[in-house]
């Protein structure tokens, strides 16, 4: 017995460093075979892989040579079908005016019988040594492709498996449903993926991708980047300019140089920093910009739109059933939403912002703006020019107008305060308070009262007119101006704080007359409700 | 009912609940059987928590550890494998010259190897599957097309009639899917190991899995 456990310790040892290849286990027996062949490249020529089934790794050297090293590996019931499997799979290598091409050979004469085996199985992986400056084409169905190293062009396809370029030039790299991981390109790039995701970055050339279902990410493109998406998201950051087209992914891109487009249908868009024009648009998404140096062009359908810091010359709006809000915008700005609400903070252009049931509100706005929705409230505060208002069922509210102030209403409320220059108010069925009014004054109301108090003006003074129906009306002049008095009411009274002289007929329903000298037009005309005349604190 | 260790294989696609017994009642005097039907059975319970058609976050890594513990398993079996337990049988002789034929062999072996040596990791290549692994992928991609069955069937009117562009393109979608589907399943049937295939073919079903899941979700909301 001391015989045998030596004799089996030492066998075992022996197995164990020389057994080149053990059974896979019960049942299936793996074989390789390594196939290895030196080509001369010559200068121009290209190389040419076509394959099938396993990896090709493809990486650049020094010199001219291509240096094929494959490992052909089956795996059957017994060792002399998987033997037999191993020799029947060839690789071709063939020296043409082209180049060097590598086939893989499943030979088609065998293949009943190849296929025939229920547990057979097999694979050829590649390693490919070839010159750094060469170009290459590579064909693969079902395996993982990569290259590092080769800066010649490239035509890389395959069809299921990962795609993996490290260091290149220029080339095409297309996948059908596996992901492409692009890394540090030195000319033009071309990516296609169907169902993978596609990673791509420090590509020194421009860039396209394509990509139907699968997300998308970009980074560091010194050129053009004209991306397709499909149904995944899309990201971008640091490229000269871009081109951005998808339908169902979320975009989101980061400082572009130049120009940046994009079109989306159903995903939120959020781009920021981009030195030049921005022009967004999304059926349903959210968009989202900033910091953005040129213009802006965003339309979007059913989506919230949210833009601050963009020091180009115009921002332009369109929104159906979403909300705005935009903060911090050096050019003009033209915005309107059908259904949203409309919000803008410091805005240093003309602003025109239109609404249909939403509301509008406005801050901080240098020079003028026209805000117009139908049945929303409008809000404006801080408006250095002129401010026009106009709504249908919603209240009106504002302070601070540094020039003149128009409201148009239906049937909501006006309230105005400190307002520089003229009001002209037109509304129908509700109040309207004007306060601290520096210039002329304009009221027509139907059904409504009045509250006005008019400033005094640094010089002379400002007319007064101020007209209702079926409510009273209530005028604080300041002291010491003149005003030719004309106030006319049916069924109310008519009363004064400050001294009127009558020059005409006196009634309870009318008065003609002077306050102090007499100089500019104080209107006041009522149907059913009394008039008073008081003085402004 | 007797049954041996070549009948195990066979019993494990479609035996009967008879051969069930007989393998555990052969099993529980033989190790590697005994392994490989606990193997088996882990793998059932994989496969039955899988049929919920709920995507386990822990779905891949189990596949991927399943692979490494097969391997390591086999190694492990190897070395355990009494590869005399015959020669006690035998008498001195025999085993003499049997040991020195055995020295004989491996020792030509050992030089021949040592002129050329082969090269790491062709024995434990990952581009093949080993026959469990095999298994295991098999029995998953089984339960991926019963959980896929069911979500095709509950999402079928919304596909056959999309009513949103969203429908249109999951639909779309779900016909390159399939055509993938189709196709490394002719591939897979030709080379069944290779690992690259079977991979390929259980992230398409994933991702069929995950897109009827997403319509439904879109359905129920």
């Amino acid at each position: 017995m001391r015989l045998v456990t030596v004799v089996g310790l030492l066998s075992a040892a022996l197995l164990f460093t020389a057994k080149p290849l053990r059974a896979a286990n019960a049942g299936q027996e793996q074989v390789s075979r390594d196939f290895q062949q030196t080509m001369t490249l010559g200068a121009g020529q290209s190389v040419r892989i076509e394959h099938k089934f396993g990896s090709i790794k493809l990486h650049g050297e020094a010199g001219r040579d291509v240096k094929i090293s494959a490992t052909i590996r089956a795996q059957a019931s017994s060792r002399e079908e998987a033997e037999s499997f191993v020799q029947k799979i060839r690789i071709e290598v063939q020296q043409t005016g082209e180049g060097v091409r590598i086939k893989t050979i499943y030979p088609e004469e065998e293949k009943s019988w190849f296929h025939s085996s229920k547990h057979s199985s097999w694979s050829v992986s590649y390693d490919i040594g070839m010159p750094s400056d060469a170009p290459n084409t590579v064909r693969n169905s079902f395996g993982s492709v990569e290259v590092a190293g080769v800066h010649g062009a490239a035509d890389v396809e395959n069809g299921y498996g990962t795609v993996a370029i490290r260091d290149v030039g220029a080339g095409r790299w297309t996948n059908a449903f596996g992901s492409i991981d692009l890394t540090a390109a030195a000319g033009n790039v071309s990516v296609s993926d169907n169902n993978g995701s596609v990673q791509v970055s420090d590509v020194k050339g421009t860039l396209e991708v394509r990509n139907r279902f699968g997300s998308i990410t970009t980074r560091n493109i010194q050129g053009a980047a004209t991306i397709t998406g499909g149904n995944g998201t899309v990201t971008l950051t640091d490229a000269a300019s871009s081109n951005i087209t998808t339908s169902f992914g979320n975009v989101e891109a980061r400082n572009i140089r130049g120009d940046l487009s994009v079109h989306d249908n159903n995903g939120n868009v959020e781009v920021s920093g981009i030195g030049g024009a921005a022009d967004v648009s999304s059926s349903f998404g959210n968009v989202t910009f900033s910091d953005v140096h040129g213009r802006v062009n965003c339309t979007t359908n059913n989506g919230r739109v949210k833009g601050g810091s963009v020091t180009g010359s115009s921002v332009t709006v369109r929104d159906s059933f979403g909300n705005i809000e935009l903060d911090t915008i050096s050019g003009a700005l033209d915005a309107e939403t059908s259904n949203g609400k409309i919000s803008v903070r410091d805005a240093r252009g003309s602003v025109t912002l239109k609404s249909s049931f939403g509301a509008v509100e406005a801050t901080n706005i240098p020079k003028g703006i026209r805000a117009i929705t139908g049945n929303g409230a409008v809000t404006l505060t801080d408006i250095g020019g002129d401010a026009f208002a106009k709504t249908s069922f919603g209240s009106v509210s504002i302070e601070r107008i540094g020039g003149n102030l128009t409201v148009e209403n239906t049937n909501g409320s006006v309230t105005a305060r400190n307002v520089k220059g003229d009001a002209g108010v037109k509304t129908s069925f509700a109040g309207v308070t004007l306060d601290t009014i520096g210039g002329k004054i304009t009221v027509d109301n139907q059904n409504g009262g009045i509250s006005v108090t008019a400033m005094r003006p640094a010089s002379g003074c400002r007319d007064i007119s101020l007209k209702t129906s079926f409510s009273s009306i209530r005028v604080h002049v300041p002291e010491g101006l003149g005003y030719n008095v004309t106030a006319r009411t049916s069924f109310g009274r008519i009363s004064s704080e400050l001294p009127i002289t009558s020059t005409g007929s006196i009634g309870g329903d009318s008065l003609t007359g002077t306050i102090g000298s007499g100089g500019c037009q104080l209107q006041l005309t009522d149907s059913n409700g009394s008039i008073e005349i008081a003085k402004a604190p | 009912m007797n049954v041996t260790c070549s009948d195990r294989d066979r019993i494990f696609e479609d035996g009967t609940p008879a051969e069930w017994a007989a393998l555990e009642v052969h099993a529980a005097s033989c190790p590697v059987c005994e392994e490989e039907v606990c193997a088996w059975k882990a793998l059932s319970v994989a496969a039955k928590q899988l049929r919920d058609y709920s995507d386990s976050p822990s779905f891949w890594p189990r596949i991927e550890r399943a692979l490494a513990e097969d391997a390591a398993r086999n190694a492990q079996r190897a070395g355990r494998k009494s590869w005399f337990s015959f020669l006690p049988s035998l008498s001195p002789v025999w085993q003499t010259a049997m040991a020195g034929a055995l020295v004989l062999v491996l020792t030509i072996s050992a030089g021949w190897f040592y002129v050329h040596p082969p090269k790491n990791g062709h024995a434990a290549d990952p581009s093949l599957l080993q026959s469990s692994a095999l298994k295991e992928v098999e029995s998953a991609e089984t339960a991926y097309e019963r959980a896929i069955d069911k979500l095709a069937a509950e999402t079928k009117p919304q596909l056959e009639n999309p009513a949103t562009p969203l429908l249109a393109n999951y639909h779309e979608k779900l016909l390159v899917l399939d055509s993938a589907i189709s196709d490394l399943r002719a591939q897979a049937g030709m080379n069944p190991s290779n690992a690259q295939l079977r991979h390929q073919l259980l992230a398409m079903y994933q991702e069929k899995q995950h897109t009827l899941e997403e319509v439904l979700e879109g359905k129920q909301q």
